[in-house]
Formats: structure tokens, C-alpha cells, sequence
């Protein structure tokens, strides 16, 4: 009865790239010895390398071990944590992910960067042990005695707890205490169980049991006074100062959160265990999974063969396991036979030479964690039990409720709901013309009950559209690690300032702006920002700035890309565009207009080819993809202070805000992120070339029109109007005016895709329906820019603009 | 490929024990057939959205309950006489294999006549010459008395020209 574990895998993928993200973010975040944040990072390690356990992707697993077992060392403060130490866990959360990838027909993992990373890892971990590794000749030792380089202002705290045999019936639990004991510095716990009565008399609400808490911290007597401060008058308890000499308690310490300690398991099974349908081999299994396992069965109970009865189990089996893991992995494996077995978990007989100290030790993890436990065990198996545990169940990992869904349901659900609106639209239109007609109150009723119907339509509309909307961390988080690589490779110390990561936009822009910012980021750490020894003979101080900063404006969600660096170099990107033909010397451009020239296609200032920006990759295509998404991005640049990258973006690409426009009698729809505005222009405004009117002159400027009726091919005006309605229009930094017949209102538009049965038109950006049921056109500005105007055009618009903008200036000089 | 669907209705349907079901359609007085498990559905005419620098059989697109199909006459396709459309004029919804995908399309009818049960040997092979219709989106002809029904390959004919998903009149500057 084996299940298919293939079906979850899915999900272990997910949930192990969400951790490598994780520890990423949160290996970034660690400047010192945080315990926490490595607390965090320990955890999202350690769930990764049990599913890949689970899942048999034993490379990932044994890698993510030593990773384990590096951080585990980390978190015990045996090994310090240093930029080198944090760079290598960088490096190994980049193997993981390799080799995740590998798991899932992803190219191979890079054999030779895996085993590199793995030797320095096992350097690093062998690093601080080497004076030890003798005393115990095995990788359990490692840990043995670095706790004294912990901190040297750490005290040693020893104390006696021996509550009142009532205490549990006052509602204290002793494990709470030691969990926050816990959460001050390194504990050890020792139970004593002399005073435990037989079974047979034991009372279980009654507490019977002494500990003996060895704890070191920096904190004050008072505050672990605090900790018992509910239940003082309920036990005695002695709080002794200890000097920190010896690794002694250090490796009391070591016995319990130790890598690879030893545990003795006695399991005894029911006879009848097999008739409920367990099988022990898979138990066995599980517990392999763990660490290492030798397995001892006894066969003593079996009867002769002939009197065997093969549904009876009758053996029992004696595991020595090496693992580090907590003692609850291993009961949570015997959890389901617990009822049918006698289970027995001794910990940490260590195989190394036990200090006197220790010699207690055993005896706090001999406690039977019986598993047919009547309550009086439970407080001390969840006592001896808790140091290994509670660094897990301490600081529970934040758990945000929420569920996975497929993207494929959301975008069934937005469709629905985008038809759901367009027929609610259509009823309302029904019943306002329903009440023109009749009057009464079932009319009014109606008419009610559609506002009503219409409010409710437009916030499930709303409603449904967040559940695609993510926080814009979700492509923050990774710039830290990138800055961090980028800045170590280019020797400059840069500092990222992230705000407004909680600004929501939409799944699929998220998806798509990636890139983009990535290589916008990239752009300004390597040609922004100056190298430190040029910014302190700048005058600025050594450590560069690079914000990020998102937030709404309007229906958009804006990014805004500053470093403080040296800005652009207008006069070194004009020499560039005139070199490569983008400008001619006649053309007259202001400063901006020059800095916007580094989007041209064909441009790159970068002198040397970077390993960074010169990719062949230029602002080009951060523009194109940018606006493929119906964004803009632009630039800002003070030479000397740093340049500004504003990318604007439509929060979701399932909606677009639209201006329904008619031309002959078609409705259609231009997305109002492009319009700049819309003029009534007579015919005196309007300079023709070749006798038709293709310019317009409006605010100093000629744009080129396009004639929306000629270039759908409809019938033409029948006269000449004295004037025209023109729709000015911009993308890729070009205007252009459409003649339109006429400006209907504005609406928010579900956009369709066209693709899906029919193909891809140019100049059309998809489809919607509108209140009426009918179908409108989205015109795409870019690909009508590219189909309407004609180079002829563009050009004599251009030539005329850079002809008033000479006029311009020499009447400048002139007055 | 329909035939393991098929012949589990044959069995109720007490039809022909072979065979496949056409759906048959008028266009200006013949008679042609399409394979009826690719007819979606049937539909009255309604005004479609003009999309502009088609050719003029595309008639435009339409609003399928939240999709946008485009719609076809097929009189004006084959270059027939163009009629108005009138109250039997029928826009049948069919399901095109496009290969990678499957895409759901108009076609304008004259009017939908009958649906006739078909075995393979009944089909005779198209004619390489004559009709107005290109021989390529021909499957065959049949003959009902005297009358002559061609059956239509209908990925063949919604797959072609403008149609095509990777159409050659889309210019990639």
C-alpha cells in the first residue's frame, strides 16, 4: 500500500524554491550572529532536505545536509559568522537550486561546482574542530567544544527546579518555562526522575520530577527569575552563577542539539500489529531516511515454525540510529503504531569519551518516551525532549494563512467574473430602458435590484482582481543577492534601500518585469555608480546608494530606480548617437531628449563590454519589454548626483482602463496610458504634406497623424471638416496624433485575447466586450505606430520639430 | 479516432452500425457536409465587430459568451454571390484543429439542411477538377438521390490563408 509520492512532488518543489528563497533573503539580512535569522534559514534547510529524503532526491538531501549541519553550528554559535562563511551558504543555496532543477529534467547540475562548494562547506566545518577531532574520531564530535568561543561575557547559570507536586494542577507546564529559558541563551536540561513513583502508584496529575537547568547567556539573574515568577511559590528553585571555565557544560550542551548524536531505539511491536495494517519495514525506512541506521532484530520470541502464525508479529527490533535530528522526527515515525508497540528512544550514548558532567545526561534521555504513554510521563518525555526540539517549536516558523491555488482557476474565475460584469452591464441597460417605457413599482423594484446588483458586481470584480495582486517583494527579494554579487564583482560598496515592497500589482506583470529590472538595477551599479575611490574624490561618501522605491499612482504602479552615482553623461551618449547615426548634428535636442536616446535600439554607452551590462542587451529591450506590458519607463539624470529610472506599469494586464473612440460607425478602445491628450484641432493647425494633412502643429511641435478611417480601410469622409478630433498618443518617446471621429466615455476593460481563436492582428492589443454584449477592438499604439505612419512622415515631422527648436534658441541668443 | 465514441451511440441511436454523422448545410443551392462532432453549436446571426484590413469573407468577430471567435462567410470564402442575411441565414460554431491548438470559429450558411449517417464506403473520393470550391478542402462527395453532398474538410479550409495561425500577410519588421 504504498503511495504515490510522485503527486506531492510538485509541491515539495514549490515549497523547497520558496525556502532557498528564504534562506537567501534571510542569509543577506545576516550581519551578525542573529540567532533567529539563522534560526530561519536552519529551518527552511532542514524542511528542504526532508522532502528531498522523502522524495529519494538523495543528492539534494546529502548537500543540504552539510549545509544543515554547517548552519546547525551556526545557530549553537560554534561557528561565527563571518561574510565569507555567509558568501559560501550563498554559493550552496545556489547548488540546491541546481540541483532541485536537476531533479525536474532542468539541465544537469555542474558536477565540479557542486563537489567544490560541498569540500569548503566540510572545510568550513572541519575548520573549527580540528584540535578536537581526535577525542572523539567521528563527525559527532565536531560540535564538541567551540560554545566558548561564543561569547566570552556569557555567564553560566545553574538551576535547581524542583517544583510542588501540584504545580500541573495550577495550570504551569514546565516545558513553557524552559522554552523561554531557552530563548535567553543555550540550555541544557536534565530531569531527575529519583522521586518518580512505580507506575502502578503514580498519580499523573501530580508532578514528581527535578530539573536541573544548566543555562548560558548574557542575561541577568532577575530576568530568569522572571520566567518562574508565576509558579515561585509553587517550587523551590535555586538560580547559582557559574564561571564559564570549561567546554564542560559547552559539551552538555552539545550532547542535546549535537549533530549525528546516537540514539538507541527499542521497538517492540503488538503481535498484532500487522493486522492493522502496518508495516514495520516502512517504519524502518523512514527512520533510514533520517541519518544512519543499524538494525538489530530479535527473533527470541518466535515460536517454532509450526506453531507460528504468520498474521502474528513476534519480533523486536533494536536500532541504533545516527542522526541529528529531534527525538520528535523519530516518535513522529512510530506515531501511527504507538498504541500497538513498546517504544523505547535512548539518546546521545555518545560514542566519544564522556566528560563527568555529562554522565547525567543520559539519565534525563533514558526517561522512556513510553509510547503507550499514560499521562504521568508526558511532562517529562515532553521535557526531555524539548532542547532538541524547541529551537523548532520556540519560534515557530511565521505561518501566513493562505492556500495554493492553480493560476489556471484564477484566470477561470476572472473570466467569469468579466462575464458576469458585461451581463450586468447588458440588464442594467435593459432596465433603464424598461423604466422609460413603464412605470410602477415593480419597475422601481427592478431598478433597485440592478444598482444593487451592479455595486455587487464591480466589488466581486475588484475582489477577484486582488487575488492575483502580489506584494512587488516578490521581485525585490531577489535584488539584495544581486546587488551583493554584482557590487563584490565590481568592487564597490553599494547600499540598497528597498521601500514600498508591499505595493500590490498583478501576477503576470510581475512575472514579465523581472528582467527588466534586473537589468536596469545592473545598469546603474555598474555605470551609476563610481567606484569608491571616485565618490570620496567626489566628496561623497564611500558606500553608494541604490533605492527602490514602488507605489500607486493612478490606476499604475510606479517603480522608481535611483542611485546616487554620477548621473548620465548627456555629452558622451550625444557623441555616441551621432556615431551611430541615431542624431544628425542639425538636430537641436535638449538634455532629456539626449538621455532618452540610450533607449534607442542600437545604443550602449558601456566602454569596456561588462560581464554585467554588456550582455548585447540595451535599454532597448528594458523599453520594449516594458511596454509590451503597457508600461513607459523613463529617465532622470543630474550629472553628478545620480540618475532616477521611473518604470510605470498597469497594475494588472487582465483590465485596462480605455477610451472608447468611434471611428465611421466602429467602437474602439485606446488605452488611456497612452493618451496625452485629446484636442479638437481645426484645419489651421494642421500642415499638409503632399496635399494631404499628415502634421499636426500643436504646442510648438508637429506631430504625425494617423488617419484612423484610411489606415482601417472605411469609407472616407465625405467633406472636408473645418476641424478634427486627434487623440495624441505616445509610445517609445514618439507622438502621434489618431483622428478619431468621435470620444465616448471612458471604461475599465476586460481585456480578451484574440489569439485564442483566431491570431495575433498588428495594431490590436486584443478584444472586450462591451455593455451592449458587442465586441470592441484595444488598439495596440506601438503596432499602429508601426503600420500607420510611414517613415516619410515621421521624418519631415521630426525635421520641422528640430527646425523651430533651432528657431527657438537662436531668437534665445539673439534677445 | 471518433469511432470508440461512436459506436456506443450507434447502439441507442439504432442508426447504422458504421459510420460517421454529418451535419449538412446550404450555400447558394448545394449542399455540403462537416463532420457534426466538430459543430459546437448553432446560431442566428448577429452583427459582428469589423476588424479592419481583412479580407472580406472575415467577416469580423464575435462576442461567444465571454470569447472572441471570428466569423467567416463561406459564400464569399468560396467567392460565391453574396446574400443579405436574413432570419435563416446561420452561423454554425465549429471547432478547428490549429494544431497546437484548437480554436472555435463562425462560419456563415445559407442555411442548415440535415444530418445524414455516413459509412466510409459511401464517401466517394473529390474530384481533382471542377466546383467552386479549391479541392484541398474537399474530403469527398456523396450522393443522397440526386442530390450530390460535398463533405468539407473543415481544419483544412479554417487552417488556410488568412486564417492560418502564422498568417504570411503579417509583416515582422
Amino acid at each position: 500500500m504504498s503511495i504515490d509520492l510522485s503527486q506531492f512532488i510538485g509541491t515539495f518543489l514549490e515549497e523547497s524554491y520558496e525556502g532557498l528563497e528564504v534562506m537567501e533573503s534571510s542569509l543577506l539580512a545576516l550581519d551578525s550572529a542573529d540567532e533567529e535569522t539563522i534560526n530561519t534559514i536552519f529551518r527552511a534547510a532542514h524542511s528542504i532536505k526532508g522532502g528531498a529524503g522523502t522524495f529519494g532526491f538523495s543528492e539534494v538531501a546529502d548537500f543540504t545536509h552539510v549545509v544543515e549541519t554547517l548552519l546547525d553550528e551556526m545557530r549553537s554559535g560554534k561557528q561565527e559568522v563571518t561574510p565569507p562563511l555567509v558568501n559560501l551558504l550563498l554559493e550552496s543555496v545556489d547548488c540546491i537550486k541546481m540541483l532541485l532543477e536537476a531533479t525536474q529534467d532542468g539541465p544537469a547540475a555542474d558536477a565540479n561546482q557542486i563537489n567544490q562548494v560541498q569540500e569548503r562547506l566540510q572545510k568550513a566545518l572541519d575548520g573549527d574542530v580540528s584540535d578536537n577531532a581526535s577525542s572523539g574520531g567521528t563527525e559527532t564530535s565536531v560540535a564538541t567544544a567551540e560554545v566558548s568561543v561564543s561569547s566570552p561575557s556569557q555567564l553560566a547559570w545553574e538551576i535547581e527546579f524542583k517544583p510542588h507536586p501540584g504545580l500541573l494542577q495550577s495550570g504551569h507546564e514546565p516545558a513553557f518555562m524552559f522554552e523561554a529559558l531557552q530563548d535567553l541563551g543555550e540550555l541544557n536540561v536534565v530531569a531527575k526522575l529519583k522521586k518518580v513513583p512505580d507506575l502502578s502508584s503514580l498519580d499523573p496529575e501530580q508532578i514528581f520530577i527535578k530539573w536541573q537547568l544548566n543555562l548560558i547567556s548574557n542575561c541577568s539573574k532577575e530576568e530568569i527569575e522572571e520566567i518562574f515568577e508565576w509558579v515561585e511559590d509553587e517550587c523551590d528553585l535555586s538560580i547559582v552563577q557559574k564561571e564559564v571555565e570549561a567546554e564542560k557544560p559547552a559539551v552538555a550542551e552539545s550532547q542535546q542539539t549535537d549533530s549525528r548524536e546516537v540514539r538507541e531505539i527499542l521497538f517492540k511491536p503488538d503481535a498484532s500489529l500487522l493486522a492493522t495494517g502496518n508495516e514495520p519495514s516502512f517504519l524502518f525506512q523512514a527512520l533510514a531516511d533520517l541519518g544512519e541506521l543499524e538494525i538489530e532484530v530479535d527473533s527470541s520470541g518466535l515460536p517454532d515454525l509450526d506453531q507460528l502464525d504468520p498474521e502474528k508479529l513476534l519480533l523486536s527490533w533494536r536500532f541504533k540510529l545516527r542522526s541529528d535530528c529531534p527525538e520528535e522526527e523519530i516518535t513522529e515515525i512510530f506515531e501511527w503504531v504507538e498504541d500497538e508497540c513498546e517504544l523505547t528512544i535512548q539518546g546521545a550514548s555518545k560514542v566519544s569519551t564522556q566528560p563527568a558532567e555529562t554522565e547525567t545526561q543520559p539519565v534525563a534521555s533514558e526517561q522512556p518516551v513510553e509510547a503507550a504513554s499514560d499521562k504521568p510521563a508526558t511532562p517529562a518525555a515532553v521535557q526531555s525532549t524539548s532542547p532538541a526540539a524547541s529551537p523548532r517549536k520556540a519560534k515557530p516558523a511565521a505561518e501566513s494563512s493562505s492556500i495554493r491555488v492553480e493560476t489556471d482557476k484564477i484566470d477561470a474565475l476572472i473570466n467569469r467574473v468579466g462575464e458576469l460584469v458585461i451581463t450586468q452591464a447588458m440588464l442594467g441597460q435593459v432596465g433603464d430602458e424598461l423604466s422609460d417605457l413603464v412605470s410602477g413599482s415593480e419597475i422601481e423594484r427592478l431598478q433597485s435590484g440592478l444598482e444593487q446588483l451592479e455595486r455587487n458586481t464591480r466589488d466581486l470584480q475588484e475582489d477577484v482582481m486582488r487575488v492575483r495582486m502580489l506584494p512587488i517583494s516578490f521581485v525585490f527579494n531577489r535584488f539584495p543577492r544581486l546587488v551583493h554579487d554584482v557590487s563584490g564583482k565590481l568592487g564597490k560598496k553599494v547600499e540598497l534601500i528597498i521601500t514600498g515592497e508591499q505595493t500590490e500589482i498583478d501576477k503576470t506583470v510581475m512575472e514579465k518585469i523581472g528582467d527588466p529590472m534586473v537589468h536596469l538595477i545592473r545598469n546603474s551599479l555598474d555605470h551609476g555608480l563610481e567606484s569608491p575611490e571616485e565618490r570620496v574624490a567626489a566628496g561623497k561618501p564611500e558606500t553608494g546608494k541604490v533605492q527602490l522605491d514602488a507605489y500607486h499612482q493612478g490606476g499604475f504602479i510606479i517603480i522608481d530606480i535611483i542611485d546616487d552615482g554620477r548621473g548620465l553623461n548627456t555629452e558622451k551618449i550625444y557623441q555616441k548617437a551621432l556615431e551611430k547615426g541615431l542624431v544628425t548634428t542639425d538636430q537641436n535636442l535638449s538634455d532629456s531628449e539626449i538621455n532618452e536616446l540610450i533607449f534607442k535600439p542600437g545604443f550602449s554607452t558601456a566602454e569596456a563590454v561588462s560581464d554585467l551590462s554588456g550582455r548585447g542587451v540595451g535599454m532597448d529591450v528594458v523599453r520594449r519589454n516594458i511596454e509590451s506590458l503597457g508600461g513607459h519607463v523613463r529617465v532622470k539624470s543630474e550629472p553628478g548626483h545620480g540618475s532616477t529610472f521611473t518604470v510605470s506599469l498597469p497594475l494588472t494586464l487582465a483590465i485596462l482602463d480605455g477610451q472608447l473612440i468611434r471611428v465611421h460607425n466602429e467602437t474602439y478602445i485606446v488605452p488611456l496610458i497612452s493618451i496625452v491628450e485629446t484636442i479638437l484641432a481645426d484645419k489651421s493647425s494642421l500642415s499638409p504634406i503632399a496635399g494631404e494633412n499628415k502634421l499636426l502643429h500643436f504646442r510648438d511641435e508637429y506631430i504625425p497623424l494617423i488617419n484612423l478611417r484610411s489606415l482601417f480601410k472605411l469609407p472616407m469622409q465625405e467633406e472636408q471638416m473645418e476641424s478634427c478630433l486627434i487623440a495624441i498618443v505616445e509610445n517609445g518617446g514618439q507622438k502621434v496624433g489618431l483622428i478619431v471621429d468621435e470620444l465616448f466615455g471612458q471604461q475599465q476593460v476586460v481585456i480578451k485575447s484574440l489569439e485564442v481563436n483566431f491570431k495575433r492582428i498588428e495594431g490590436f492589443a486584443g478584444a472586450t466586450i462591451l455593455g451592449d454584449g458587442s465586441v470592441a477592438l484595444i488598439l495596440d499604439i506601438a503596432g499602429l505606430m508601426k503600420r500607420g505612419l510611414d517613415h516619410e512622415t515621421a521624418r519631415t515631422a521630426k525635421k520641422r520639430n528640430d527646425q523651430t527648436r533651432t528657431d527657438d534658441s537662436l531668437q534665445g541668443v539673439v534677445a | 479516432m471518433i469511432d470508440a465514441t461512436w459506436d456506443g451511440e450507434n447502439d441507442s441511436l439504432e442508426t447504422q452500425v458504421d459510420g460517421k454523422q454529418f451535419l449538412s448545410f446550404l450555400l447558394d443551392e448545394e449542399e455540403y457536409g462537416i463532420d457534426i462532432l466538430r459543430v459546437q453549436e448553432l446560431r442566428g446571426w448577429t452583427a459582428v465587430t469589423h476588424v479592419p484590413d481583412m479580407p472580406a469573407y472575415l467577416k469580423g468577430v464575435l462576442n461567444l459568451r465571454g470569447a472572441i471567435i471570428p466569423v467567416i462567410d463561406l459564400r464569399e470564402r468560396f467567392g460565391l454571390p453574396t446574400l443579405e442575411y436574413g432570419p435563416t441565414t446561420v452561423v454554425i460554431v465549429v471547432k478547428v484543429d490549429s494544431g497546437s491548438c484548437e480554436r472555435v470559429m463562425g462560419i456563415i450558411v445559407d442555411a442548415v439542411a440535415e444530418t445524414y449517417t455516413l459509412t466510409p464506403d459511401q464517401i466517394q473520393p473529390s474530384p481533382q477538377i471542377g466546383g467552386v470550391i479549391n479541392a484541398e478542402f474537399i474530403m469527398g462527395l456523396v450522393a443522397q438521390g440526386e442530390k450530390m453532398v460535398v463533405l468539407m474538410d473543415i481544419d483544412e479550409l479554417m487552417n488556410s490563408d488568412e486564417l492560418a495561425i502564422e498568417s504570411s500577410a503579417q509583416t515582422e519588421g
